[in-house]
């Protein structure tokens, strides 16, 4: 596919993503898309870690999960209000920021074992401290707040969460096409060789740890908004966990790849929660994608659309071959 | 007075159980850069499987032996089939461990079903004594005691034995101990074979400490591993020792002070330690990326 | 030929380090590999090793191709290693040190300790220092003795002046004529006053190519070779 033809395509993509509640009017789909709108950009600020820095999380709930505290409490304290969600936002940007940067100043400089044992550590933390702080949080049994009246509506909901996620995918694309996110992409290649030419690795790492925590504490807050609840297993590690699928199935390394890993896996689980009533044993569906990971892993590593790339360039070589060029 | 010996008790017998399971997991990262984060699995195996024979059969030190078998096999599969592949990749490797810490910890729900267990003490290990007006738990001293032969066994075998030298000269420079002749391949399954055998040691000895057994405990016991190895530096069985005391006592007396703050305590003394000292107290690797 | 290498290449990583390297080494002798920094003169030690191992070409050991073994199987058929930085197991004593490198406790092995002990006395004093406080010499010692432990018919020693004082220099060069008797050498070394004394042949290498060969002596009067390849005249 050429470049124009790329963004073409998806742009008629969106433009049907935009029509499709006016289309297909069904409140469970409606919602299912929505979570899959929010997962996407969660799973995308993972990958500028994983896939285009190669930094290893295992707590970007942390993030996710302060900004979906931030938010409940917010509403719920403040009242309903735009004043309030935007006094949410600030707060979530300005915690997001002070930790993801004193967690990658503290462990980014070390093997790539500390930054995935710290932020276990901390998400660990932060869950702790979620349900020991009841005051604030109500603890494990969380708490339901209002939202301001305007995004009670489902599809406007969905609109809100669909232009979101193309605002960020915007935005990390004109990243990882900047010359920082060249930088990036090479710490990954060749972290001593991005060294050696000059380049302050570690700053260039903390800076990506940074964004992409911000970016994960604002799909957090869209997240809170449109569950209207929120309880401490915000910071579990399933979440981590499903992020880390969404973006290992998907490709790590693109962009498109998170969204479409966040497309499968929220169906899947929306699948799977049903056919636990067939059978007990799909309760017990984390083995299966923790099966289904480790085989990703081991034998699929670039994911969906990585493989498709790689596939579509041998293609290409192939008809040029055959041209004889 | 005696309310702080008995936390002293309780922080040293957290201690060891944090201990059998960091000893594996320094050890493991010293010689060959692999951190393995599915060795809390391995924690949960070696208390079900262990509790689940000394129920059975009434005898705890069956179960004992039990658990230390399941954590041989266990970890020879883990070394051979799933870390192997990967060796020399940081990354798949990471990942990898992680998916393996699911499986592990989800087919347990599958195997015993999703709700705890209780695990009762052995008789011949129930109720304690009182030395002086102060009562001493039994099976804490109990554990104390098996920590304390661990430690003094792998400190005997690190010093003493050829292989122990080996161990320790691989953590330090992997690559001279395979230009002496050593297969390091074949040092290294030994290490995560008998690492895997400690941590399920360690499940089953925490199961009557606690009273319960629970599938989500292996990701809880080894963030305090982990904890305790960034404390004590990578690769270090003495550093392991002294930072799992420390950081099971200030647990025990912490949780008695300010009970809320029990867990950030051990936060907040190993963010010093990266802060002063980021090869850990007893360290001897390097740690820059 | 005890050790002889055709057309070895090797890549470390994306790089292609060795583009061809062929030589031969004859039992008995000392032969010199040298060559600019960045040549790959250390990393044909490597490759002869196990450590970085060679992806094209042969490498034949008393006649047997050794080229795809892991390192344990080379050392095993009688090839040590005395690597630039030494290698010295800076937490383990110099007794502790010498531990590792012996497999067996047999007689052989004792005669082989007491031999690789009347050459380096200086290691008996130190006996139970720990390798992390002894000097650099000290610690070049006890990495050659610790290769001479094994049963050895051929010994790799990557650069053992670099960093040395000019009479260590003099003491080690002494200990490697010496050893000549008992095991066959290839030598790495920049500092062409030691390289001329105790080597019989030379390569050199550049570029991860070999490009010229011959007897020690026809290098020495050869000006226009040394020029070229090593700077020295």
């Amino acid at each position: 596919m050429k470049w124009e033809k790329k963004w073409i395509f998806g742009a008629m993509i969106a433009l049907f993503l935009f029509v499709l509640p006016w289309i297909y009017d069904s409140r469970s789909t409606l919602i299912l898309i929505t979570q899959i709108f929010i997962f996407a950009v969660f799973a995308m600020s993972y990958d500028l870690l994983l896939g285009y820095t190669g930094i290893i999380s295992f707590g970007h709930a942390m993030f996710f999960g302060i900004g979906a505290y931030s938010t409940g409490i917010g509403l719920m304290r403040n009242g309903e209000t735009w004043t309030a969600l935007l006094y949410a936002l600030g707060i979530t940007v300005i915690l997001c920021l002070l930790l993801s940067h004193v967690v990658g100043m503290l462990s980014l400089r070390l093997k790539s074992h500390y930054y995935a044992m710290l932020t276990l550590a901390f998400t660990g933390l932060l869950q702790v401290g979620a349900e020991k702080w009841r005051s604030l949080t109500k603890g494990n049994d969380g708490f339901t707040f209002h939202i301001p009246e305007f995004l009670m509506d489902r599809k406007i909901f969905y609109l809100f969460s669909l232009l979101f996620m193309i605002i960020i995918f915007l935005f990390l694309y004109q990243l990882i096409s900047s010359p920082f996110g060249k930088v990036l992409q090479a710490i990954r290649e060749n972290e001593r060789r991005a060294l050696s030419l000059g380049y302050q690795v570690v700053h260039y790492k903390v800076w990506a740890n940074v964004i992409a925590g911000v970016i994960a504490g604002l799909s957090g807050m869209v997240y809170a908004l449109s569950l209207r609840f929120i309880n401490t297993s915000v910071f579990a590690v399933d979440i981590t966990l499903d992020v880390l699928l969404m973006t290992i199935i998907g490709g790590v390394g693109t962009l498109l790849g998170p969204i479409i890993g966040a497309a499968l896996i929220e169906t899947a689980h929306e699948m799977l929660t049903e056919l636990a009533d067939v059978h007990w044993l799909f309760e017990r569906w984390i083995i299966l994608f923790g099966l289904i990971y480790i085989l990703v892993v081991l034998f699929f590593p670039k994911g969906i659309v990585g493989t498709w790339n790689e596939w579509m360039k041998k293609e290409r070589w192939k008809k040029w071959n055959r041209l004889g060029l | 007075m005696a309310i702080w010996l008995n936390l002293t008790v309780n922080g040293l017998a957290t201690g060891m159980l944090i201990f059998l399971l960091a000893v594996g997991l320094t050890l493991i990262f010293g010689l060959m850069d692999v951190l393995n984060f599915a060795h809390g699995g391995l924690f949960v195996w070696g208390a079900f499987a262990g509790i689940w024979l000394f129920a059975r059969t009434g005898s705890f030190l069956l179960g004992l032996l039990f658990a230390v078998v399941v954590g041989l096999i266990l970890g020879w599969f883990m070394e051979r089939w799933i870390i192997q592949p990967v060796y020399g990749n940081h990354m798949q490797q990471i990942l990898i461990t992680l998916g393996v810490m699911l499986v592990l910890s989800e087919f347990i729900k599958v195997i015993w079903g999703p709700n705890q267990l209780s695990a009762p003490t052995p008789e011949w290990l129930a109720g304690s004594w009182v030395i002086g007006g102060v009562v001493l738990i039994k099976y804490r001293l109990f554990i104390i005691l098996v920590g304390l032969l661990v430690f003094l066994l792998a400190h005997f075998l690190l010093t003493h034995t050829r292989m122990g030298l080996i161990v320790r000269a691989g953590v330090m420079n992997r690559e001279m101990v395979q230009a002496l002749g050593v297969n390091i391949q074949r040092v290294f399954m030994g290490v995560f074979m008998i690492g895997a055998a400690l941590a399920t040691l360690a499940g089953v000895l925490f199961g009557p400490y606690s009273g319960v057994i629970y599938a989500e405990m292996g990701l809880e016991y080894a963030i305090f591993a982990f904890i305790v190895v960034i404390i004590g530096g990578m690769g270090s069985v003495m550093g392991s020792a002294f930072a799992s005391a420390i950081v099971g006592l200030s647990g025990a007396y912490v949780n008695y002070l300010l009970p809320d703050l029990s867990l950030a305590v051990n936060m907040l003394i190993m963010l010093v330690v990266l802060l002063w000292k980021p090869e850990g107290l007893f360290g001897t690797k390097g740690v820059k990326g | 030929m005890l050790l002889e290498i055709e057309q070895m290449e090797t890549f470390i990583g994306q790089y292609h380090i060795l583009h061809g390297i062929t030589l031969s080494v004859p039992a008995g002798e000392v032969t010199v590999l040298l060559g600019r920094n960045g040549a790959g003169k250390t990393t044909t030690l490597r490759s002869i090793m196990g450590l970085a191992p060679a992806q094209k070409g042969t490498i034949r050991f008393c006649g047997e191709e050794i080229q795809a073994f892991p390192p344990y199987e080379i050392v095993r058929r009688g090839i040590g290693y005395v690597p630039e930085d030494q290698g010295i197991f800076g937490d383990l004593t110099v007794e502790e040190n010498l531990k590792v490198a012996m497999k067996h406790k047999d007689s052989a092995a004792m005669e082989r300790l007491q031999w690789t002990l009347e050459l380096f006395p200086d290691l008996k004093t130190d006996w139970h220092k720990k390798g992390a406080y002894l000097s650099g010499g000290q610690k070049q010692m006890l990495s050659i003795a610790r290769a001479l432990v094994q049963d050895l018919s051929l010994l790799l020693i990557d650069e053992p002046s670099k960093g040395l004082a000019p009479i260590m220099v003099e003491k080690v060069a002494k200990a490697l004529l010496h050893m000549k008797q008992k095991t066959t050498i290839v030598l790495v070394e920049q500092n062409f006053a030691m390289a001329s004394w105790v080597g019989d042949r030379f390569y050199i290498l550049d570029d991860g190519k070999t490009v010229a060969a011959g007897p020690m002596k026809e290098l020495k009067e050869d000006q226009e070779l040394k020029r070229k390849y090593l700077g020295v005249s």
